[in-house]
């Protein structure tokens, strides 16, 4: 017996239904069980299909070159027909199944692949890896949207990812097209990604992709500092803070820290860069590099200000305007005091500023997570403050006798802190 | 709705696939042949297999005037020397209006002070497919005939209207797959 159908009978019985709502429910689900993959079967399907994809591309480079020219394109359009194949049968026939969508879509995009591959053997065709993925993941594309296939967008996201970074990082020469090219194609699978992945049924593939967004535009983001990395680090940081804001935004928004990659690598990104900063050896070089690239285009101060202005307008007219204030979300302001105290008093008043800023804003969020009951908010406090400490470890300008007191402090203070709320939320769940 | 976009979409993947294997097929079969000096390495690509990497002896061209202006890239005129191997007669932003030519991209250029530059070339045949067991054979043989007094390796490469196909890799007059010892 279904578990469902179990529950349903235990509440008849116990007279929280009666037989005919029972019977309405039981009909209702079965239905929607019809059209609707068992979660575990799609996972599968997905595993499957990336297993087999991975074994066409892997084939196809072993390079059959006994085989004529004629045997190997026709292996070529034998390809792509039976993964177009593949496609309109499930657009025709399996539409409502998730594990056939998302496995002809795999499929589809390795089958693609391999005929491109393949063409690339038989004409020796030149070595641009940006080119060659470029083509292949725009001529995907179409079959993210029209199958709907988180999976599809997943490979189209890091296909496209990894032809912005080789252009834009500029392991190519001359390849700003294919740079604005997989731009362009990112910014559809952006679209896919805020129009299509909502309700409660995508839910994991949401996940998936907050994270996998979270990751990549930090990664592309450095494509502005290709020639003058001096800004970096703020911006970076600024970013962070900007990825705080996208995952408070209604349709991003997901109730777990976790479950929001935006919210977790923001968070923890900031934290990072902030720490970075900390060091007054960070502010010396960011200084030498000012000087040394004073002659390279200005993309990296452009995006740094650029993204100062966005943050602080999002920050002043969104999350901030409605009054969900948290520490967090004025990430901006220490960055962009830091680089004033920079110019005003020097590097070192720089990192000391960040070192603060820092320490506060642990204690505030231990404090909050204190008062809300927060275990999760509380140990995070705790993890910067002792984060903020254990890089002062290395620091030579303080003596021994202190690093080593603050630590033995913190180090006690997690303890006590979280012996002292476990023992606060059990005593509440007694008294409840 | 969705069917009939899919039609769509599959057709414009077969005309671009289609269209590729037409291109490189017709320069493949009537593009006329020219021979190039060789120093290749074997790298693998994830989705290709194994390959020889080449570069080329001729990989550098004068640009005389240089007016300062980096092109992406030039047009080359080709000619031959005195064994049959490639040389540029010419290099230009402009398609020649007589003889053979070669599109190429401009890797960097350097020089300029006198007037005159050099410009770095990239070709659109920079690598050589093979089978994964013969591709680090064929390094090794094409390694060893580099150092042997005499003995030249080159690359046959079909051109038709600027374009380029390569069409086989010899060391001397063999083709590199029948001088691998099976």
């Amino acid at each position: 017996m279904n578990p469902r159908e179990k529950d349903l009978l235990e509440w008849q019985e116990a007279g929280l239904i009666d037989e005919a709502t029972r019977t309405r429910i039981s009909l209702y689900l079965q239905e929607k069980d019809k059209h609707q993959t068992p979660p575990l079967f799609a996972l599968f399907a997905v595993i499957g299909a990336l297993l087999v994809g991975g074994g066409i591309s892997l084939l196809v480079a072993h390079n059959w070159d006994k085989l004529p020219q004629a045997a190997h394109l026709a292996v070529a359009v034998f390809l792509l027909l039976g993964g177009q194949a593949l496609v309109f049968f499930t657009l025709r026939k399996k539409k409502e199944s998730a594990a056939w969508r998302e496995s002809s879509a795999i499929l589809h995009y390795f089958s693609l692949g391999g005929c491109l591959a393949i063409i690339s053997q038989e004409f020796y065709l030149g070595g641009d890896m940006d080119g060659f993925l470029l083509l292949w993941n725009a001529l995907f594309l179409p079959a993210v949207f029209l199958l709907r296939s988180p999976t599809g967008s997943g490979l189209a996201i890091a296909g496209s990812s990894i032809v912005a970074a080789i252009s834009g990082y500029a392991f190519q020469q001359n390849h700003s097209d294919y740079l604005i090219g997989s731009l362009v194609l990112l910014g559809l699978l952006a679209y896919f990604y805020v129009q299509f992945l909502q309700g409660p049924e995508q839910a994991h593939a949401r996940r998936i992709h907050h994270w996998l967004w979270a990751l990549v535009t930090p990664l592309l983001f450095g494509i502005f500092f290709r020639y003058d990395t001096s800004y970096a680090v703020p911006a970076l940081g600024l970013l962070f803070v900007l990825h705080r804001y996208i995952g408070h935004l209604p349709r991003l928004h997901e109730s777990g820290f976790l479950a929001s990659g935006w919210l977790s690598i923001g968070t923890v990104g900031w934290v990072v860069m902030m720490e970075w900063m900390g060091f007054r050896e960070y502010w010396n070089w960011h200084i030498d590099e000012r000087i040394s690239h004073a002659a390279a285009p200005l993309t990296g101060s452009i995006a740094f200000f650029a993204t100062l202005i966005l943050t602080v307008a999002l920050g002043v007219f969104t999350r901030m305007g409605q009054g969900k204030r948290d520490i967090l979300d004025f990430g901006f302001v220490p960055i962009a005091l830091s680089l004033a105290w920079l110019q005003l008093l020097g590097p070192w008043a720089a990192a000391l500023f960040c070192n603060l800023w820092l320490f506060v804003t642990g204690v505030v969020i231990l404090r909050k997570g204190g008062n809300e009951g927060n275990l999760g908010a509380l140990n995070l406090g705790l993890a910067i403050i002792a984060l903020v400490l254990l890089t002062r470890f290395f620091d030579e300008r303080i003596d021994y006798l202190l690093r080593g007191l603050a630590f033995i402090v913190t180090g006690v203070a997690f303890f006590l802190v979280n012996r002292h709320y476990l023992r606060k939320a059990r005593r509440k769940e007694q008294a409840g | 709705m969705k069917r009939n976009a899919w039609w769509l979409f599959a057709l414009l993947q077969f005309g671009v696939v289609g269209w590729m294997i037409w291109r490189y097929q017709r320069i493949q079969s009537t593009g006329s042949v020219h021979r190039f000096l060789l120093e290749p390495v074997d790298p693998a690509d994830p989705f290709r297999g194994r390959y020889l990497q080449l570069s080329f002896e001729a990989d550098e061209v004068a640009l005389c005037p240089f007016n300062g202006q980096n092109p992406d890239r030039l047009y080359l005129s080709l000619g031959k020397d005195s064994l049959g191997f490639v040389r540029y007669l010419k290099a230009g932003k402009e398609s020649p209006d007589s003889g053979e030519y070669l599109l190429a991209d401009v890797a960097d250029v350097y020089g300029g002070e006198n007037g005159c530059a050099t410009a770095r070339l990239n070709f659109p045949f920079d690598r050589w497919y093979m089978n994964e067991q013969l591709a680090p054979k064929a390094e090794k043989e094409v390694a060893a005939a580099l150092t042997r007094a005499g003995t030249r390796c080159w690359l046959a490469v079909r051109i038709r209207d600027g374009k380029a196909v390569a069409e086989q890799l010899y060391i001397n007059d063999t083709a590199i797959a029948d001088w691998l010892p099976r």
